[in-house]
Formats: C-alpha cells, structure tokens, sequence
C-alpha cells in the first residue's frame, strides 16, 4: 500500500513539474507580448518586460488617435512616416484598417450566418431530387485548396467588378461561398425533433413561419456560433486579404496585413514594434474572450460529426 | 480419486504460476520484446498500406466504371422518357419540345408560357450574338495577332496591316464569360425539360381519364405479377425469360382493346401503344426489382456467414471451452473437499479433538478456500468472455433483422408498372384537380346526410351520459393520484431497504473488526494465525457484498430518477382526466370521434358537421339535403363532361409554395448561385489558367496570354534548357519531401503529445484542470497570425529569445538564416513552435473523448488482469483513434496546406538562392511558394502557381481517399461495443 502511495506521488509530482514548465512555455510569448504593448521604447527589446520608467499608454493612445499620458496627441510624436496618417482623411492608419476589418467582418458575418443557416435548414428538413449530389459536391469541392481559386479571383474581381485593391472585394469573397459551411448547423438541426415542425404544420403553420418562429429560437447556441465564428474569421485572414488588396494600398488594408507589416517590413520594424504589440493586443483581447466562451460548440463541431458518423 | 483431484489442482496452480512468471519478465527482455512487437506492427502497418493503396485505386476504377456505365445508362433513360413524353402527347404538347411555354399557352396559363417563351428566346438571341462569340474566342484568348498572322492584309487607306490595329483584348474576361455561357447552357436545358415536362403534364391532365381507364384495363399485369410473386415465387434478371413470361398478357390486352367497340380507332391505337410501354416498362421493373432482392440476400448471407464465423472460430473460443473444462474440474474438486471436511470435521469431533488445532484439517480448509477462490475467479471470466461472444453475434443480428425487414417491405412494393403509373397519375396529375375535390365534398355530404340519424342518436346520448363521464374521470383522477402516492411510498421503501441492507452490512463487518480486534488481544500466538486467516476470509465475503450494493450516489440518483418518472407518468395520466365535461362539450366530442374514427372525415369537417346536428334537423329536412346534394353531384359531374377544369397551379399559388412545400429552393437559390460563380466557377478557371502562360508579362492591358499546353507543368517536373525555371524541378523535389515531411511529423507529433498532455490533465489526483486547459486554450484563443508573428521576432537574434539563447550558449540561434543541411535548423524550430501552436487544439477534442469512455470498458479488462498500460494501448488509444481518425486526415491535409505558420514563421527562409532568384526557400511549402510566386512584384507566374495548387489538390485528395477507406475499413470491424 505504503509503495503505490508514494509511486502515485512521485508520478504526479512529475507530471505537475512538466505542466507547470509547459503552462510557462505556453503563456511566455503572450505575456512578453502584452508587456511590450506597454514599452516606450519602439523597436524590439531584448529584455522580457520594459526597464522601470519605461511603462507608458501612449501606444494605444497612438492606435486610437487619443493623447497620451503626457497628453499629447499621436501625430506629435509620430515620426513622418508613411505609415501614420492618411493625407485624405486625416484618419489614423489602424483606426482606418480597424474600421475596414469591422465593415467586411460585419457584412460577412449576417450574410454567411443567413447562407449558412438556411443551408443547413434546406439540408436538414427538405428531402427533395438532388440533395445527396449537392452534398457530394460539397465534398468534393472542400478539398480544393483554396488558393486555387484565390489566384483567378484577384483577377476576376479587377476586371469584372473593378474591385482592385479594395477591401469591398473581400466581402464578395468571404461570404459568396459560406453557403458550404452547413455541416455543423445541420448537424445542430437534426437533433431538434420533426414533431415539432408537424404539429406546427398542423396548426396551419407554412414551411417559412416554421424556419422563423420555432427553429431559430430553438437553436441559439449554435447561430451564436456561427454568428462568431463568421465575425470572427476576417480578423485573423492575412493570406486572402494581401493578395485581394495587394501590400501597396494601404488604406484599404485589413488589421491583419497592416500588423504584418508594421512587425515584418524592415524599415518599420524598429519604430513600430511596440505600435504592433499594442495593436495585437487589441485585436486579440476580444476575441480571446469570445473562443473562450465559445469553446464548447467548437468541441462539439469537432467530435459531434465523427460520432454521429 | 482424491489424490487424482489434488493433482489436478497441484497441476492448474503450477500454471498460473507460470504464467504469472511470463508476466514478470526481466525488465530487458520485456523492453526487447516490445522493441520486436513495435517493429513488426511497424511492418504490418506498412505492408497493409501498401495493398491498401493498390486496393484503393481498384476501387477508385472499379467506382469510376460504374459511374460511366450507370451514367451510359442514365442518358439512355432520359431518351426513353423524352420518346414517351412525344408520343403520349398532342400537338401543342409537341411542339412545347420545341418553342418553350407553348402548351401552356394553349392550356390558358398564360404568364407561365410566356415567361418560358421570352426566356427563349432571349436566351437564343443573346447566345447567338454574344456567347457564340465568346466562346469561340476560348480557342485563342483574345491573343488575336499570332492567329490572324496569316491572313493580314494591306490596307491601303491606313498604309499598313489591317491585323497590327486588332487591340488586345483581355484574356481573363474571355475565359470567364466563356466558362459564364457554356455553364449557363445547363439552365437553358432546365428550363426546355421544364417545357416538355409541363406540356406532358397538361396532356395528362386533360387526358385524366382515359389514362385511369388505360391503368385500369391493364391490371392483367399486376395480377400475373401478385401471381409470380405470392404463389409461383417468379424472380428473372434474364430479360429473354421476363418477355415471355409477359408476351401473352400483352397480347391478351391487345386482344381485348380491339374487341372493344366502345373504343375508336384513334383511342385503340393510343391503348395499344400504352399497352407497349407498360409490357417493356414492366420487365425492367420485375428486372431491377430483383436486382435489389438479391443485392439484400447476398448481404443476408454474408452476416449469416460472419455469424457463423463468430461462433465457430471466436477468437476466445478455445480460451472458453479450456477454461468451462478447468471450472467443472474446480467445481467437483470443491465439492469433494468440501463434503470431504465436513466428514472429517464429524470424525475429528467425535474423536474428542477440536478440529480448528488439527493440522490436516487446517490444510484441507485451506485447500479448499484456495480451490473456492480459483472457481469465482475462472468463472467470472468465462461469463464475460460468453457475454462478450454473445454481443457480438447480437450485433450481426441486429444488422439482419434490418436487412430482413427491408426485403419484407421489398417485396410488398413489388408491383407491376400499370398500378405505379396510374398511382403517379393521381398523386402527380390528380391533385390539381379542382374538380375531384368537388365531387368528394358531394359525395362526403351525402355520406354524412345518409347517417344522420346514427350520429345523432350518439350526440344525444352524449347530452345525458357526460355526468358519468364526468365521474369516471373524476375517480380515474383520484385513483391515479392514490396510485402515484402508493408509487412513490414504494421507492421511498424500496431504496430505504438498499440503504438498511447496505448498512446493515457495514455495520456487521465494523461488529467483526471490533470482535477481532478484542479476540486478538487476549488470543495466544498460535491461535493468532487461525484466527487472522478466518477474519481475512470473512472481510472478504463482506467486502464483495459490499461492493456488489450499489454505491450511496448510485442510490441517490437511482431514487431521483425513479421519482422522477413516476411524477412524469403521473401529470400525464392526470392531465388526460382532468377535463369537467359540460353536457354539450361532451356530446360533440364522442360524435366526432364516431364520425373521425368511423367515417375517415377529416377533423375540422367533423366538428363542422357536428354543428349542424346542433341545429336538430328533421327528418324530412334531412332526406331532402341528401337529395339535394345528390342532385348537385350529378349536375356538376354533367357540366364538366372532361372532369378537367383547365386550373393546375396558377402562379400566384406557385409564388406562395415557394414559402412552403418548395421553401427549400427560395432558400437554396442565392448561396448555391454563390457557391457556383465564386467557389466552382473560379476552381474550373483555374484549373484552366494551369494550361496558359498567364504571368507578369501577358497582363491586360500592355498583352494577352495564351494556351500553353504542358508547358507549367513541364517546368515544375521537367524544366527545358530555354525555360526561365531552370533548376526549378529540382528544388522543387526537396520541397515535395519537405511538405510530405512537415505535414507528417506535424501532424503526429501533434497528435501524440496532444494526447499525452490531455491525460496528464484529466488524471485522477491532478489539480487545478480547469486551470491548465485555461492555459493551453489560450494559446488558440489569441489569433493565430499574432501568436505567431511574436514568436517569429522572439526567435530572430535580435529577438528577445535569440538574445536569451546567445547569452547562455555563447553563439547565435541562427533561426531563418543558417542554410547548413537545406535549412535543418529552421526546419526544426518550425516543427517545435507548431507543436506550440497545434497541442492545445488535440487537448481539447481529446479532453471531450475521455469523458465519454465507457468505464465497463476499464472494468471488464481489470477482471483479465490488464494493467494501466495495456489499458492504454488496448482501450484509451484505439478509443480515441476511432473517434478523431477520420479528422487526422483532415489535420493532415490541413498540414500540407499550413501557409500560416511556415509564412509567419520564416518566410520560407532561409533562402535557396540556387533558384529563381532565391525565392523558393529552404523552409517553403508547396502552398506558400505558390503565393510568393503570385504575389512576386517581378517574377508573377499565375499559370504556374495554379499548376502547383493542382498538383497539391491532386496529391491531397489521393491521400484522403485512402486513408478515409483505411479508417472506414478498420472501424467496421467491430472492435468497440
């Protein structure tokens, strides 16, 4: 008795020895961002958190066009550089980039919510001629990578619809096709039993009022997902943005391709590090929360279908 | 005897001595042995890979084949169909195949017709003059100068070649209004099946009866057929044997139509002919149908083979009859010693010695504890092993029984094709009968009128009845409320005597501890060892009681549950007698069930006739509304002589069902129109740009590019001397092994550890889980580009980190920029961070997957012995491999095409400036070498790029399909329950 006791200590004492170094690899590069945030030196430090007197507000006071501490205000400490106020609009560039990322994610987000959950309603309650081959089809097209089809589009969007280089592109882009993502909602309406649907049919209920009244609000944990993860998707895309947008037209950039820059490009690296530190911290903050809350349905989304199937 | 018993329990405790000596194997020869178990399921892995490749390619042609052919057959069908469509048709049906709308025109609904009309012919004129052209300028792609080399001529007016002045037009825009046309051709064929199928429709419908009539004079088929199924059991694939079973009850009809002289000439030929097509119509029926049967038989037989598999080569089925041998042994080994020692105990008493201080008896007691002890053993594992072996062939039972009741249902839809098309005609061309509806409503009048009397004798006696009704109600509650009372005293009772049993156990194994405890104390030494062994014993028996009760929590919930069912069935019943009938209430409610159950009205009809028995009509009144429904029916059926009043749907009905029976496609319209122009449309371009020399120097406006052939594909595989890639295909061979590398190593490392980490958190005794999920969960929560561009400027050397590490092992990291051994540092680096970035994703599924593993699962291995880590291997691993296998092919993929963490990371740095100048780096993937190679300022190849994204799909979708039939073909084998 007296050895399996301690054998069970040993082990756990082992294992709580190999997560805590893990929990402090894995959170390291999260502090040190957060801590840079609030550098007032603007390049990369080499240290894990700014010297003492360093600490200063005045990068996120710089992203929002606020004064800082020693109240003054962003274009009076900004070098001249390209990067910091549009001429036209007299508007700070990531506050300019915040609001085009919040437009598309906007706009993406209710027209994919609708596409998608209609989809899955179609799917789930409808048994009409062609439904296995959509669902086929579905199949088949997810496996295309979608760099495929990015390549044609860039052109496509400049010469049909004379959308170069503008983020508007990119709600065209990231919704058309969200029709596809159903599998999740429809695996979500499927569990809602069809009695339901038949004793509303029988009270004179059409197919529409049945969709509207009774299935969406029986189904609000997984439109809020969907809501989220469409909202969600736009901030976080660096590879279809720069390419739609192209990396010369900076005022039409989405957050992701301007905080590449601000960190990547060689001649802004040093004076924007912490400008991008702060940057990310702001984008990140919210939707840290809302995968947090949200991490349930992911779950589900994950192993519900390899269950069922 | 005894001595032959003894030996044969000498002999089954050596055993298990041995065996336990197998288990306790050095610890070298255990590791060697598992060294050779890992290489030979190394092998085997391998080996089955390898045939399962070849398997799957054989299914890939076997699938593919069979697709043609079904399609082959498809095409044929729709020619059958549109043959029959023309024949069984009027003018205005006819000529519907040819100018959209027509008969629908002819048959008064205009807007349809029209609108199908107009669509025609817009689409005809605008095809004609825009995408004719469009089309036929796919061929050259707007490069019109090289094609019209030829045929320039001098112009004298200008001075100059006429071709010189044709601008270049743009090349992109060709393809995609061309891909536009030749794709929008599809709905023009919609739109012209609608047409015909529209003109067949009103033919019918105005043709209602004679078809009725027709399906009705052909019930010769379906008789033959109930015949061939029920009495001669008549099953044929063979079409020349189907004929000749037919022929004759063809030519029988055929015969009967021309002794018919109600019929004309022109009708007659119209039977015969329809006569025709059931005759063939039918033998394909009879034909498929079988198909079916024996597709089912077939499946039957291989579960009745696997049945039989299981119980006669049952993988433990030696292991259950050796050890059914060793129980039988044990049990009459038990027995003998034990009525041996009863014997003896007698003898030993009468001699005068107590028999606890004699050393044989002792000994035989022992013996016969140990011999009790092997029994219960062996025996428990023989019971699961049996339950086992018995859930497995349950399973395939379960399986038959489906299988079964579907040939049931098969054979009860074998009918001929006469009675499914007359079915078809009154479900498909019935229904918008206006007409039929009438006269069932006559006719349900009628109906009502003729048992007036009946009904209201029933409402009548409903007016007096509904106090006792009332009553019965009323005691039907009281006692349903006595019954729940008595229910629920019973499982207060019922789980008070599980806990008073329970306790009354623990409570008698406490007494025997505190008995032994002063029994000890003033025993003498020799009598110690007796007494400890009996005590031991005892506690035995008590603590298998115990734990055979079901535990306090057990209880809990147990009482809660049946409590809470209880209640349940209780409001139920309650709520069905608490209605207090008024006399009128009552009356209406036992006349309408008469007239819903008995009559087959529909509801609201009834109530509604149930009003007008309210009214108290008189007898006269009554039989004079019979007559004069009557009269009405007959009129109605007078006046509309063709039973057909020319209103299928009008449009404004059309409209409104697409809000109900056809929401789905108001729905589906806009994202399948969305998922055509901006998913598929784009992928079929760019599968044909891989095919152009679409690159930075053939751009609209300064040229145009052309098609190229093989051209990208040859500079990826094989680049010519002249090519700008030279050098290309061998890098890009480097590239190929690195992403197979990259995507396997990152993958399963992933996976692995993930696992390992997930157990780790969710083992018993670890604290504080919420909290270490929190932290790894957060690394996925921050946005992957962010996470990712801080660690790539940590890792730099005049990052943080890269500072760090030169400060204590005194050189630098190097990250993106040493190139020794094709980049193998970076290369390393990069698979560490994305095990930073990917464990936490596995951590998660894998946390959800070990909640819900069945316990039994653990609990039946205990009982065979299996230790923690054959528990891992044998249950947790496979548990969860059957579970996420399906979704590692899509990490796989999701590997090969992981742009983020290689572009964020190193760019695909270092560079390898052999190629291109430098762009394809050490570190690149095939995917972020396609978007430098796009997004390149100077060195933009589109052609090329698509070229590779084919070349990846290709690769992904070969792999994905075999791995999907290696985890679908190990998943059905049953090895979960």
């Amino acid at each position: 008795m007296k050895s399996q006791k301690a054998g069970r200590i040993v082990s756990l004492t082992i294992i709580y020895i190999i997560l805590g170094v893990c929990a402090i690899i894995w959170l390291a590069p999260i502090v040190w961002l957060v801590l840079q945030s609030f550098s007032a030196s603007t390049g990369a430090s080499a240290s894990f958190y700014p010297a003492k007197g360093e600490w200063t507000w005045h990068n996120y006071a710089y992203l929002f066009s606020l004064p800082d501490e020693n109240g003054l205000t962003a274009p009076s400490y900004a070098n001249t550089n390209a990067y910091d106020i549009i001429a036209t609009t007299g508007r700070n560039y990531f506050l300019q980039w915040f609001l085009n990322t919040l437009i598309v994610s906007v706009l993406n987000c209710i027209i994919s919510t609708l596409f998608c959950l209609v989809v899955a309603y179609s799917m789930s309650r409808f048994r009409f001629k062609g439904r296995e081959v959509l669902m086929k089809l579905n199949l088949v097209l997810g496996m295309f990578p979608g760099f495929l089809s990015m390549i044609i589009m860039y052109w496509v969007m400049k010469d049909l619809f004379h959308l170069q280089g503008s983020f508007w592109a990119l709600v065209i882009l990231y919704s058309a096709g969200s029709g596809m993502g159903f599998f999740i909602s429809k695996g979500f309406f499927d569990t809602i039993s069809r009695s339901i649907d038949e004793a509303a049919m029988i009270d004179g209920a059409n197919r529409a009022q049945i969709f509207w009244d009774i299935i969406l609000p029986l189904s609000k944990p997984i439109i809020v997902y969907t809501i989220l993860t469409s909202f969600m998707a736009p901030w976080g895309d660096y590879v279809t943005s720069s390419y739609i947008i192209g990396l010369n037209n900076a005022p039409q950039w989405t957050v992701a391709i301007g905080l590449y820059k601000w960190a990547n490009e060689k001649e802004l690296f040093n004076s924007y590090y912490t400008r991008y530190a702060a940057g990310s911290v702001v984008i990140a903050l919210p939707m840290t929360l809302l995968f947090l809350f949200t991490q349930k349905y992911y779950v589900a989304g994950v192993t519900g279908g390899a269950v069922k199937g | 005897m005894e001595e032959q018993d003894s030996s044969v329990g000498l002999e089954l405790s050596e055993e298990s001595n041995l065996s336990k000596k197998v288990d306790k194997l050095p610890a070298y020869m255990w590791i060697l042995s598992t060294i050779g178990k890992f290489f030979k399921a190394i092998f085997a892995f391998v080996f089955s890979f390898i045939i399962d490749v070849f398997k799957s390619l054989f299914n890939f042609f076997k699938v593919v084949g069979l697709g043609i052919y079904k399609g082959i057959l498809g095409i044929g069908k729709i020619f059958k169909d549109l043959y029959h469509k023309f024949v069984f048709n009027d003018i205005w049906g006819r000529l519907s195949f040819l100018f959209f709308g027509v008969s629908n025109i002819a048959n008064r609904r205009y807007v349809n017709g029209l609108l199908m009309l107009v669509f025609e012919i817009a689409y005809l004129f605008l095809f004609f003059f825009s995408g004719v052209g469009s089309i036929r300028l796919l061929g050259s792609l707007g490069d019109v100068k090289k094609s019209y080399e030829g045929n320039c001529t001098f112009d004298p007016d200008l001075g100059d070649e006429l071709c010189e002045h044709v601008p270049a037009s743009n090349s992109v825009l060709i393809l995609v209004y061309a891909i536009l046309w030749i794709l929008s051709i599809f709905l023009f064929f919609v739109i012209w099946k609608k047409s015909i199928d529209s003109g067949y429709k009103n033919y019918r419908i105005a043709h209602f009866e004679d078809f009725v009539r027709r399906a009705d004079t052909s019930k010769p088929y379906s008789d033959q057929i109930d015949e061939d199924i029920t009495s001669s059991e008549f099953y044929s694939v063979s079409n020349k044997e189907l004929k000749y079973r037919y022929l004759p009850v063809l030519k029988a009809m055929e015969e009967l139509a021309d002794k018919d002289t109600s019929l004309s000439e022109k009708e007659r030929i119209i039977d015969k002919r329809y006569y025709k097509y059931v005759y063939i119509r039918t033998i394909e029926y009879r034909k498929e149908f079988h198909k079916k049967r024996l597709a089912l038989l077939s499946k039957v037989n291989k579960i009745d083979a696997k049945i039989n598999k299981i119980e006669g080569k049952y993988y433990f089925n030696d292991k259950i009859a050796s050890l059914e041998k060793e129980v039988n042994v044990l049990v009459a080994s038990y027995n003998q010693t034990s009525s041996d020692l009863d014997l003896m105990y007698d003898d030993l008493l009468k001699k005068g010695i107590q028999p606890k201080k004699d050393d044989a008896y002792n000994a035989l007691s022992k013996k016969n504890h140990s011999l009790r002890d092997a029994k219960i053993r062996k025996e428990s594992i023989l019971v699961s092993l049996k339950q086992h072996k018995q859930k497995l062939i349950d399973k395939q039972n379960q399986k038959k029984l489906i299988l079964t009741s579907k040939l049931d249902d098969l054979s009860k839809n074998d009918i001929s094709f006469s009675t499914l098309d007359s079915v078809e005609n009154h479900s498909q061309y019935g229904k918008f009968n206006v007409y039929y509806t009438k006269k069932a409503a006559f006719e349900k009048d009628i109906l009502f009128y003729s048992h007036y009397q009946e009904i209201k004798d029933i409402y009548n006696s409903g007016l007096v009845d509904y106090a006792s009704a009332n009553e019965e109600n009323k005691t039907k509650r009281e006692t349903s409320k006595a019954e729940y009372e008595a229910r629920l005293d019973e499982i207060n009772k019922q789980y008070e005597g599980i806990y008073a049993r329970r306790n009354a156990i623990i409570e008698l194994r406490n007494k025997e501890n505190e008995e032994f405890k002063s029994k000890i104390a003033s025993c003498s030494k020799e009598e110690k060892a007796d007494l400890l062994f009996q005590h031991n014993d005892m506690l035995k028996t008590l603590k298998g009681k115990i734990l055979s009760l079901p535990t306090v929590k057990e209880i809990k919930v147990g009482k809660k549950e049946d409590v809470k069912n209880a209640t349940k069935a209780y409001n139920r019943d309650y709520k069905g007698y608490v209605v207090d009938y008024s006399p009128k209430a009552y009356a209406r409610a036992i006349a309408t069930d008469e007239l819903v159950v008995k009559y087959g009205l529909e509801y609201a009809l009834a109530s509604k006739y149930v009003r007008v028995i309210e009214k108290s009509l008189s007898n006269e009144e009554v039989a004079k509304r019979i007559e004069e429904q009557k009269a009405n029916l007959e009129q109605y059926v007078n006046d509309n002589p063709n039973a057909y009043d020319g209103k299928p749907l009008t449009l404004k009905q059309q409209v409104s069902s697409l809000l109900n029976e056809n929401f789905h496609t108001a729905l589906l319209a806009l994202p399948i129109l969305g998922v055509l122009l901006f998913t598929l449309m784009p992928l079929i371009l760019s599968i044909l740009v891989a095919f152009t020399n679409f690159d930075k120097n053939h751009v609209f406006p300064a040229s145009t590019f052309s098609w190229a052939g093989w051209l990208n594909f040859q500079d990826i595989f094989n680049p010519g001397e002249a090519s700008a890639y030279q050098g290309l295909g061998k890098a890009l061979q480097s590239t190929f092994v690195w992403t197979f590398v990259w995507a396997i190593v990152a993958t399963f490392a992933n996976y692995f550890l993930g696992i390992i980490f997930a157990l780790m958190i969710n083992k018993q005794g670890v604290k504080f889980k919420k909290f270490w999920r929190f932290v790894f969960m957060l690394s996925i929560a921050v946005p992957q580009f962010i996470s990712l561009i801080a660690l790539s400027v940590l890792l730099k050397d005049t990052g943080a980190f890269g500072k760090w590490w030169y400060q204590t092992f005194g050189y630098t990291l190097r990250f993106t920029n040493d190139a020794d051994i094709q980049g193998l540092r970076t290369k390393l680096i990069i698979i560490l961070v994305n095990i930073w970035v990917g464990i936490p994703y596995t951590i998660l599924e894998t946390t959800g997957i070990l909640m819900n593993i069945p316990n039994d699962l653990y609990e039946s291995s205990r009982v065979d012995g299996a230790n923690p880590f054959t528990q891992f291997i044998k249950i947790t691993m496979p548990y969860i491999f059957f579970v996420t296998g399906p979704r590692l092919i899509q990490t796989f993929i999701g590997n090969v095409n992981n742009f983020g963490v290689i572009y964020f990371l190193s760019g695909g740095n270092p560079a390898n400036n052999v190629i291109a100048g430098g762009q394809l780096g050490y570190t690149d993937l095939l995917v972020t070498y396609l978007y430098k190679l796009v997004t390149s300022p100077n060195n933009a190849n589109y052609g090329l790029a698509s070229a590779i994204g084919i070349i990846v799909f290709v690769i992904c979708s070969f792999v994905s399909i075999i791995m999907y039939n290696r985890t679908s073909s190990s998943s059905r084998e049953d090895q979960f329950q």
